[in-house]
């Protein structure tokens, strides 16, 4: 490691890190920055294992810079040099340590264990550790588990390193503490270890960890991708990029999107980058050229790369047209004339290309409103509309609005000095005619000029929801943080155009808040907000609400919004949606199996038509090795293995978790100004039923469904199962065979616990798949 | 995939010319190469990937399983050179940039060893 990367690693948050870039720094520091910096952290080190290592680092970079590191003469042969390192001092082991002559640490490997027996402390049996990690004797590792558990990092990091490399069964038992492990570094080892004992809960643990808030962690997740089979890795990169928006992450999973090119990659990433951003649009983009170079480069499909290019060039014009004509006609009803003018010409701009004229012929069959049907024949049977005539920009204001909003649609080159004067001659104006300001703000975004955020300020605050919308989008572009500070003004609207626009724009700015939004709006007991929450899909990436429609179809399957929920796989033929559908038809009603299996179906026939599954692929076989999949699915939701993640981070099950202080505080948010005695009287009937609400009741007299509970508490009478290794998670069997497994804070159930007969009350969140009742433990009496 | 790897010899310094497409399996025959020329003392080495059409998620963790058997176990040193541009920022994410030097041109990795 270089003295830069050096300086890097000891400035990260992780102490683990910065002990790693010590160790580094004693091995190899010689430069005077290095030892600057070094002196500088002495006075801010907060680490007290940290603080150890300085001086032995100072110490070893100082000698290097004056020329002095040796163990001398003396230590010349192997023997010599273990006899030297076990009666030397502290500062005697490490210049050993560090010593060139030690340069072939393996003809001291049998030695190793009294090197570590024998180091003076614990930073000095971290560095033993680092020194032999590669080539420590197999018969010797067990000595090692027991430094799992010792009090410096750097030995329980370093050992633990050892232990993932030579022999990760060793270590099956302790995985579930490793892998909650706060320190990033433990975590992910813990990771790569779990990988060579059950790949399938190493994935798991791999996509939480990518998902995660932290920057650090999703790099983390990032780095150990490599060591993980790429075909499993890839969809998680592609959902991470879906939701992602710091920049250099982006480009980093494009890197391993590129290095590992899939030939269907470009497809799916082109459905996330019409979804976002301009700024994320780009990295999207350029992740999309790399990955079609690199399957250039590869000659991957063996002489058919020309072939594949026009394919993809052919798709992306059909999808983005059909995109946007499924938005529009999401847009009709309601929709003026001047709205309906300008969304004919903005889709007939796309019937040059035939594949498009093509793509809008067969939306003829789509299942729509005849409205919308009447609006795609008229489309289809126009001719395509070509550019705005350049001389009507001086004649501009004599046109009638019709004209004005035709030849706005069509402008596309901003820089134009009678272009500029004609959206001058609007905005000025800019609610005189709401309609032709709308379509202005549209089309100023597209050709991404910039100059008019004052006027969109005040159509923001305009009755017409057309011109409201187009100026959130605008702003949204180009007035980020101001609008941010408002939007959720516009998330409450009850105007379905401006909530969705407002859905949209969260989205392209934060998408985890816009999913949680999306979220709050199907648990939600409203059936016209759960066909809302649908509609407002299309506007994401498939892949980024694929996981929230799965679950919501499989614990809501109302056969109405079973159909709803589907037309997106419909829409969005995609590979990694095959099996989820044939996972999905084993978990519906029986009423809906049938659906599930023709939408299942359809979409594999889609995706064969247009070339994107391998040529050998066969639906009967693919549904055999699904059915096995789906087994081994069960068995394991049946009987979690300790370190698995629903065991180890049980709140990942709670995707429909909703506290009633949640539901309290949306409540109060929504009445706030209406907050007066009429509500006080309300609110105490409310809290004259809640008491009963409240009241404990059986496990016993509880219906068992998978989903959230709107219990809040519960009693529950059963013998211990099993304690996991933290003693945070205790799993009891009640008198009626109910599973149960209750949380509670680390160390409060113990091992002998099991077998044992216990009576908790309990509030219980959630009630997973194979019907174990998940609670955050209260209090208890044990008999 | 098709793949060769060529030593040539030059003073004390182990040139690896590494041509076609890189997957773990390019990684194990590479290992195996250096696993002997390590036991025959050398501790020198430049990966040159000039002709590598490509380096693939198994190929760069092979490849940090190289660099770190040289650097950590041997304290050898390791110049990487000729990679494109891609292949470079996989290796810094992936770290074996910090265990590994890097050099545009092989002369220029070569200095670097001397």
């Amino acid at each position: 490691m270089h003295d830069r990367e050096i300086i890097e690693n000891l400035q990260l948050p992780f102490a683990s890190f910065r002990l790693f870039a010590l160790e580094q720094a004693i091995k190899t520091g010689n430069t005077r920055e290095l030892l600057t910096f070094l002196d500088q952290m002495s006075d801010t080190e907060d680490s007290s294992e940290c603080q150890v290592l300085l001086p032995y680092a100072k110490a070893a970079v100082q000698s290097r810079l004056v020329g002095s590191v040796s163990v001398g003469e003396n230590a010349d042969t192997s023997a010599n040099i273990s006899q030297k390192f076990i009666g030397e001092s502290d500062d005697g082991q490490i210049a050993i340590l560090i010593d060139p002559v030690l340069a072939n640490v393996t003809v001291q490997a049998t030695r190793a264990v009294d090197w570590l027996k024998a180091a003076k402390n614990d930073a000095i049996a971290a560095l033993v550790l680092s020194t032999f990690a590669r080539v420590w004797p197999e018969s010797e590792l067990e000595e090692l588990k027991p430094l799992l558990f010792s009090k410096s990092l750097s030995v329980r990091t370093n050992a633990l390193q050892i232990l993932i490399q030579k022999s990760p069964a060793l270590i099956t038992s302790n995985l579930p503490e490793l892998l909650t492990s706060k320190d990033l570094r433990f975590r992910a080892l813990a990771i790569r270890g779990l990988a060579s004992i059950d790949m399938d809960e190493a994935l798991a643990h791999f996509d939480f960890l990518l998902n995660s808030a932290s920057s650090e962690k999703k790099l983390a997740a990032l780095q150990i991708s490599i060591h993980l089979p790429f075909d499993r890795v890839c969809p998680c990169l592609v959902r991470f990029i879906a939701v992602e928006h710091d920049v250099s992450l982006l480009a980093k999973a494009g890197v391993l999107l590129a290095s590992n090119p899939d030939p269907d990659v470009p497809f799916r990433l082109w459905e996330i980058a019409l979804q976002s951003s301009s700024k994320k649009q780009a990295v999207v983009k350029n992740i999309i050229r790399s990955v079609c170079d690199e399957i250039k480069i590869t000659r991957m499909l063996a002489g058919e790369e020309g072939a594949y290019m026009l394919r993809l060039q052919r798709w992306i014009y059909r999808y983005s047209a059909l995109t946007m004509l499924r938005e529009y006609i999401d847009l009709l009803p309601g929709a003026s004339d001047s709205q309906i003018l300008e969304m004919e010409t903005r889709l007939k701009s796309f019937l040059k290309n035939d594949e498009t004229r093509e793509a809008f012929v067969e939306a003829q069959n789509w299942p729509v409103s005849e409205n919308a049907l009447n609006f795609i024949r008229k489309l289809v049977q126009a001719k395509s509309e070509v550019v705005a005539d350049k001389n009507t920009a001086k004649s501009f204001c004599a046109l009638s609005l019709n004209e004005k909003i035709r030849y706005v649609t069509l402008l596309d080159e901003p820089d134009k000095r009678d272009v500029t004067e004609v959206f001058q001659t609007i905005m000025q104006n800019v609610m005189a005619e709401p309609d032709l300001s709308a379509t202005a703000f549209r089309t100023a975004l597209k050709m991404g000029c910039g100059d008019f955020v004052e006027f969109s300020r005040t159509a923001l605050s305009s009755s017409n929801t057309n011109l409201q919308s187009a100026a959130l989008e605008y702003m949204a572009e180009f007035a980020t943080d101001e609008l941010l500070l408002k939007l959720g003004l516009y998330l409450k609207s009850l105007d379905l155009r401006v909530k969705r626009t407002a859905l949209r724009v969260l989205k392209k700015q934060d998408q985890d808040q816009a999913l949680s939004s999306l979220k709050a709006m199907l648990l939600q007991n409203d059936m016209q907000q759960h066909h809302s929450a649908i509609s407002c899909m299309v506007h994401f990436p498939f892949s980024s609400v694929r996981p929230l429609l799965l679950e919501f179809l499989q614990n809501f399957p109302s056969l109405e919004l079973l159909k709803t929920g589907l037309c997106l796989f419909q829409a969005n033929p995609d590979p990694d949606s095959l099996y989820p559908l044939f996972r999905l038809q084993r978990q519906v009603a029986s009423e809906g199996k049938a659906i599930v299996g023709e939408v299942l179906d359809f979409v594999a026939e889609s995706l064969q038509a247009e070339n994107r599954l391998a040529k050998d692929f066969s639906i009967n076989a693919a549904r055999q090795d699904w059915q096995k999949q789906y087994n081994q699915e069960q068995e394991k939701l049946r009987m979690p293995a300790p370190y698995s993640l629903q065991m180890t981070f049980p709140e990942t099950l709670r995707a429909f978790k909703k506290t009633s202080s949640d539901f309290i505080r949306e409540i109060y948010e929504r009445y706030k100004s209406a907050f007066n005695v009429y509500f006080v009287v309300v609110a105490i009937l409310f809290v004259v039923a809640g008491i009963k609400l409240y009241w404990p009741v059986s496990s016993a007299a509880v219906k068992v469904v998978s989903g959230a509970i709107a219990q809040n508490s519960l009693k529950v009478d059963g013998k211990v199962t099993m304690i996991d290794a933290r003693g945070e998670k205790i799993f009891l069997e009640d008198t009626e065979g109910r599973k149960h497994m209750v949380v509670a804070s680390r160390g409060t159930w113990s091992k002998s616990m099991i077998n044992t007969q216990l009576k908790l009350a309990v509030t219980p969140f959630r009630i997973n798949q194979t019907g174990l009742v998940i609670s955050q433990f209260q209090s208890f009496d044990k008999r | 995939m098709n793949f060769s790897i060529v030593h040539e010899q030059n003073k004390d310094i182990c040139i690896m010319r590494i041509s076609g497409y890189f997957s773990s399996e390019t990684g194990d025959a590479l290992a195996q190469k250096i696993e002997e020329l390590l036991r025959k003392g050398m501790i020198k080495f430049v990966f040159d990937f000039a002709d590598c059409a490509s380096i693939n998620s198994p190929g760069a963790a092979a490849i940090l399983d190289i660099v770190l058997r040289i650097h950590d176990d041997f304290r050898g040193k390791i110049i990487i050179t000729n990679l494109r541009s891609l292949m470079h920022n996989l290796f810094e994410m992936v770290g074996i940039f910090p265990l590994a030097g890097s050099a545009e041109m092989l002369e220029a990795a070569l200095i670097d060893l001397e």
